[in-house]
């Protein structure tokens, strides 16, 4: 098994070796693993905190070690960044990234769903967050139909015989109404 | 170039993932669009082609296959206009758009002439769009409103309702309140209640049992502001009917423009009170100040009372308990000229806050200020 180390080579006092499914070795700085809820959950429960408790690998079966190592690249990119904070109630119709964000997340969609993935399983919040956000930019200011064609979707809503303009049944907005909601920088005249 | 031609009908290129080709090719660009990834040269690109190679980098095939909770996590960073894009596209989709609360910051009603009523809606969020700014019937317009309360957790900031053209359609607003109870009524149980934080009431004529009863589908738990151009309840059954109700006991925030004929015990905000009477009584005034001064509530809470008849600093001061002591906490001679008498009154509950009361030849208001920012916080919450 190879032994793969961050750049900021940790000692073995101060990090802990996660096995990816496939069986790869990675030592993690501690430092690091706080960005992880569940890596830091497990630390503070087995104390591997503490420099007299033996630390055993941790094997984290659902990553294999390409992901574990495009995570690694995340967390040692963030490592001085503040706390994560949540805030799904202010959203935004643009969406920035960082340049190196966009980068980083410049990998194909599958990839990019299985990283989802192993940031959910991680519970790296802010990882989680940003793909989310690059998912609803490509969303964003789309129509219906684009959005279908982006993400894939069949649709089941029922269409008008006569238009061919799919009927929603519990609101006014067919094509032009609430879904294509009109945009004007002043209200009309009274 | 023929060797390009000859590679896309490879098998073995059907399962390459990423090409680089430093040549200047000639070949469709469909047969790399399946690609992960491609460097390739093309003496010119048509717009067409940009806009495929646009919608590939974004497209996301998986999305169907993706689990409830990512696509939740996904639609939660969405702005309102694009969740009712996405809720359009099928019913799953509608599903999850609808699980997802959202958060609004400002819905706007105007009934206009030829019933049809103005509708807007302002999202919280940066930047800030007003959306559906236009004016339908009134049947589209409640389906458009309670479809923003689909989610039961969804809340709107500030429900706003201006009727400008009042003399022409005096009931306007009275019926656009009775269909909207109506709808409710017949859609939802009676437990529905509108997440609705502040009500304004611009300009206009509403009854008073209008007012009564859109109170009443608010959920007592959320709204807390109240800011009326006039205040239609009058008669005592329907005013002990009203105080009687959570919405009007949990109200944190009462403004009223209308001069009142009403006792002033009844309106009992914890926080911000502006009103107006034809006079103030010097204990009704100090009553005011004391309920400030010894009950807690956070900085910039404030009270304000207009009165027509001048206000008597000598009988106000008669009530209290500390000695007149002017003391502005400004230089603007304006200001102090308008202001005849400033009052610090220590708090009972804090330290590191006082109550400041100006007392104007008709107005007496008092906020409750931070020591160290008593000029920022005098006004802060003041929206006149």
């Amino acid at each position: 098994m190879s032994c793969e180390e961050p750049t900021t080579s940790p000692t073995p006092e101060n990090n802990i070796t996660v096995v990816s499914s496939d069986g790869k070795e990675f030592l993690l700085d501690l430092k690091l693993t706080e960005q992880s809820e569940t890596l830091a959950r497990l630390i503070s429960n087995f104390e591997y905190d503490r420099t007299d408790v033996k630390k055993d690998p941790v094997p984290l079966g659902n990553i294999t070690s390409a992901q574990m190592q495009k995570i690694i690249e995340w967390l040692q990119h963030h490592r001085y960044y503040p706390k994560w904070e949540q805030n799904d109630i202010h959203y935004s119709t643009s969406f920035t990234f960082e340049t190196w964000v966009e980068e980083y997340l410049n990998i194909p969609n599958n990839e990019m769903f299985e990283l989802l993935n192993a940031a959910n399983y991680l519970n790296i919040p802010r990882l989680f967050s940003t793909i989310c956000r690059i998912m609803a930019s490509r969303i964003t200011g789309k129509s219906a139909e684009q959005i279908r064609t982006v993400l894939n979707i069949k649709t089941d809503v029922k269409n008008d015989v006569y238009t061919g303009i799919p009927i929603q049944e519990d609101s006014s907005s067919s094509e032009d109404g609430m879904s294509e909601i009109s945009l004007s920088p002043s209200p009309p005249p009274i | 170039m023929a060797a390009v031609k000859e590679l896309v009908q490879t098998e073995q290129f059907e399962s390459l993932k990423n090409i680089v080709i430093f040549a200047t090719i000639n070949v469709s660009l469909d047969s790399f669009l399946n690609l992960d990834s491609m460097d390739l040269t093309y003496p010119t690109l048509c717009p067409k082609d940009g806009i495929r190679l646009v919608e590939k980098n974004v497209k996301m095939e998986l999305w169907p296959i993706l689990p409830d909770t990512f696509k939740t996590s996904v639609v939660k960073k969405l702005d309102y206009k694009s969740r009712c894009r996405l809720r359009k596209c099928s019913k799953t989709e509608r599903s999850l758009v609808d699980s997802c609360p959202v958060f609004i910051k400002h819905v706007n009603f105007e009934p206009r002439v030829g019933n049809v009523i103005y509708f807007s809606i302002e999202e919280l969020g940066f930047p800030c769009e007003i959306l559906n700014d236009k004016a339908c019937n009134t049947q589209e317009v409640l389906q458009d409103f309670l479809l923003l309360f689909k989610n039961a957790k969804s809340k709107v900031t500030q429900l706003s309702i201006a009727h400008y053209n009042f003399q022409r359609q005096p009931d306007a607003v009275n019926d656009f309140i009775a269909f909207l109870l109506n709808e409710i009524g017949s859609q939802y149980p009676n437990s529905f209640k509108l997440k609705i934080q502040k009500l304004e009431f611009h300009w206009g004529e509403m009854k008073d049992t209008s007012l009564l009863s859109l109170l009443k589908i608010f959920d007592p738990k959320v709204f807390n502001a109240l800011h009326l151009r006039n205040f239609p309840i009058r008669t005592p059954v329907l005013i002990e009917e009203l105080l009687e109700t959570e919405q009007w006991k949990n109200l944190k925030d009462i403004q009223i423009q209308e001069k009142l004929a009403l006792p002033l015990n009844i309106f009992h905000p914890k926080d911000i009170l502006s009103v107006t009477f034809h006079s103030l009584r010097a204990d009704d005034a100090w009553n005011c100040i004391q309920n400030f001064q010894f009950k807690p509530r956070p900085f910039q809470s404030f009270f304000r009372i207009f009165t027509t008849t001048d206000l008597s600093l000598s009988e106000i001061f008669s009530q209290c308990n500390v000695p007149a002591k002017n003391e502005p906490i400004e230089k603007s001679h304006y200001l102090n000229d308008y202001f005849k008498h400033t009052q610090r009154f220590q708090l009972t509950w804090t330290q590191e806050c006082i109550l400041v009361v100006k007392i104007a030849k008709r107005q007496i208001k008092g906020t409750i200020c931070r020591k160290e920012f008593l000029v920022d916080d005098f006004d802060e919450l003041d929206d006149l």
